[in-house]
């Protein structure tokens, strides 16, 4: 009814097209996870960086070098580790003797599509080598500034900080991840289709199939059009008031920063567009806020006693704030 | 005879000790006369440092006369309070006054403890805002419940402000969907979530469609002029219908 009353002001079409093949694409080797996929194109889209979280074996690196392998971009993957240096991954300079000068050697972290395996079994030290980086899209080593190539997206997978072996990520480091995604265990069925689907054809061929779907300049055009969205002031405010209750919130030791606001507008127009409207909803906000929030905050020690989870506080908040109609 | 003997025996012992050479020599020593020697070195009589004994006393860190300090009225109520507790206290039966604050006190916390171990909110015990507020959303101050729709869109479309037309619309439809009992009216839901508690299927696809008009319009910003406007306004009639 509402197609026949209201033409689409831009066109979302071949946008909208990529996105459903990313989605085939991965389901053909991901069994369930629809939401995690969908925030993982919604984060690459609203130009964020991912932190997926999981107990081992729920293919969290699986799903991040698939999504990169639907991108069509230079892919490089870190294996964090205990002994790991910053520039292991940042690059270092080497002395040349034949030029009789230094020269800076790239590291891996320069590319397009970074896949930090297991980022919190480093510690602080080597993590705080990602803040520039991460924020700023650039490397300064020796005077020298190198720009990243856009786009630029870290894809990082971890295991939950009570497993073995593993360091807590600094706040300031898990500020500049647009999302954490929690991924949980495949329900019975999926379970099954998991194995069934592993019985008929070996993971390798299938990921081999798998051809890139989206070139870096498409990414650049869908960020652009995904950024000129339309927000009502109304829904900023909603956005603004949800953050505003994370820092005034009994349970929380630490609310979410601004960059928490701007991370909740930036996917929530992504998720619009992916539901292809060029507006955004409350509905929307409400969607990404916990992905969002959910590594910002940082709860009062009584209620991580308790077992209450952010998620839960930011559920209630949400709960608390009236909806703006 | 034998005790005789012994006695002699004794007075041999005793004379013989006393011509002993050390006890001579004792004696010899406590007669010679006694010589006093005196002092006779120059004296130097020091008197204190009056200059410093003035400076000192000067000090006031060496005042310790009690002062009369200069108490403020709550300092002084404190005071009295810490004076009529001590009395309380001191005087006869104030042990069973004592007994039964503690009594009170112990059923006070464990209340608390109960409360905590089953997660009752506290603060809702006390506070308004736990209260359900009902169908009383505002928007720019205004009540949904004291809203007159028909007079507010009549209004509007005088006006040709379609776009709030179709927001009171829909705030009607809202209203008559929660007067009829098929949702549950909460501030905090999103219109999908009115969608997803309609569980007849015509009226779930009726309001699902209207939702989705509201929302180009009012958060899409869509513009609206009058005949598309009358289409919609033709939706929320046909939908009112199916209500009724």
């Amino acid at each position: 009814m509402e197609e026949q009353h209201f033409e689409q002001r831009t066109d979302l079409s071949r946008l909208n097209e990529a996105v459903e093949q990313i989605r085939q694409t991965l389901a053909t080797t991901i069994v369930g996870q629809r939401e995690m996929v969908d925030l993982l194109i919604a984060g690459i889209l609203a130009d964020g960086h991912i932190l997926i979280e999981g107990v081992p074996g729920v293919a969290k690196t699986l799903s991040a070098k698939l999504i990169a392998k639907c991108i069509d971009a230079t892919f490089s993957r870190i294996q964090f580790t205990p002994d790991l240096m910053p520039s292991d991954v940042l690059g270092t300079s080497v002395f040349n003797p034949k030029e009789n000068e230094f020269r800076f050697k790239r590291g891996p972290i320069f590319g397009n599509i970074i896949l930090v395996d297991e980022i919190n079994r480093s510690p602080a030290k080597t993590q705080a080598a990602l803040f520039e980086v991460m924020e700023e899209r650039q490397v300064t080593m020796d005077g020298h500034t190198y720009k990243m190539e856009e786009p630029f997206v870290v894809l990082a997978t971890q295991n939950p900080i009570e497993q073995e072996g593993t360091y807590r990520l600094p706040e300031a480091q898990l500020d500049r991840f647009l999302f954490k995604i929690e991924v949980g265990y495949p329900t019975l069925e999926e379970e099954a289709l998991i194995l069934a689907g592993h019985h008929a054809q070996k993971l390798d061929e299938k990921i081999a199939e798998i051809k890139p779907i989206l070139g870096t300049s498409a990414i650049d055009a869908y960020r652009k059009t995904v950024k000129g969205l339309h927000v009502e002031a109304k829904l900023l405010e909603f956005i603004a008031r949800i953050v505003h209750e994370t820092r005034n919130h009994k349970s929380l030791y630490l609310g979410a920063s601004p960059r928490a606001s701007l991370a909740i507008a930036n996917s929530a127009k992504a998720i619009a567009v992916m539901d292809n409207r060029d507006f955004i909803t409350p509905d929307d906000i409400i969607r990404v806020a916990p992905a969002v929030l959910r590594h910002r905050l940082i709860l009062t020690p009584e209620r991580e006693m308790e077992g209450v989870t952010t998620d839960d506080v930011v559920k209630q908040i949400i709960k608390g704030i009236e909806v703006p109609r | 005879m034998r005790n005789h003997l012994y006695y002699l025996w004794l007075l041999f012992w005793l004379c013989g000790n006393a011509t002993h050479p050390a006890y001579a020599d004792t004696a010899k020593k406590d007669s010679l006369p006694a010589t006093i020697v005196h002092d006779s070195s120059a004296l130097t009589i020091r008197e204190f440092d009056k200059a410093a004994i003035d400076r000192f006393r000067a000090n006031p860190d060496f005042q310790y006369d009690k002062q009369q300090l200069d108490l403020s009225w709550w300092q002084r109520f404190k005071r009295w309070v810490k004076y009529k507790i001590f009395e309380l206290m001191t005087k006869e039966g104030s042990w069973s006054l004592l007994k039964n604050t503690i009594i009170v006190l112990g059923i006070v916390a464990l209340l608390y403890l109960i409360m905590k171990l089953l997660g009752m909110d506290m603060a809702s015990l006390f506070s308004r805002n736990a209260k359900s507020t009902g169908l009383a959303y505002t928007e720019h101050i205004e009540d949904i419940h004291g809203i007159d729709f028909d007079a507010e869109l009549s209004k509007a479309i005088e006006t040709r402000n379609y776009r709030l037309a179709v927001r009171l619309l829909y705030l009607d439809c809202l209203k008559k969907l929660s007067s009829y009992q098929l949702i549950d009216w909460q501030p905090a839901k999103t219109n999908t979530a009115y969608v997803n508690e309609l569980s007849d299927a015509d009226l779930h696809t009726g309001f699902k469609q209207l939702t989705r008009q509201f929302e180009y319009v009012w958060y899409g910003d869509f513009g609206i002029d009058q005949q598309r406007f009358m289409q919609v306004h033709e939706a929320f009639q046909q939908f009112d219908k199916q209500l009724k």
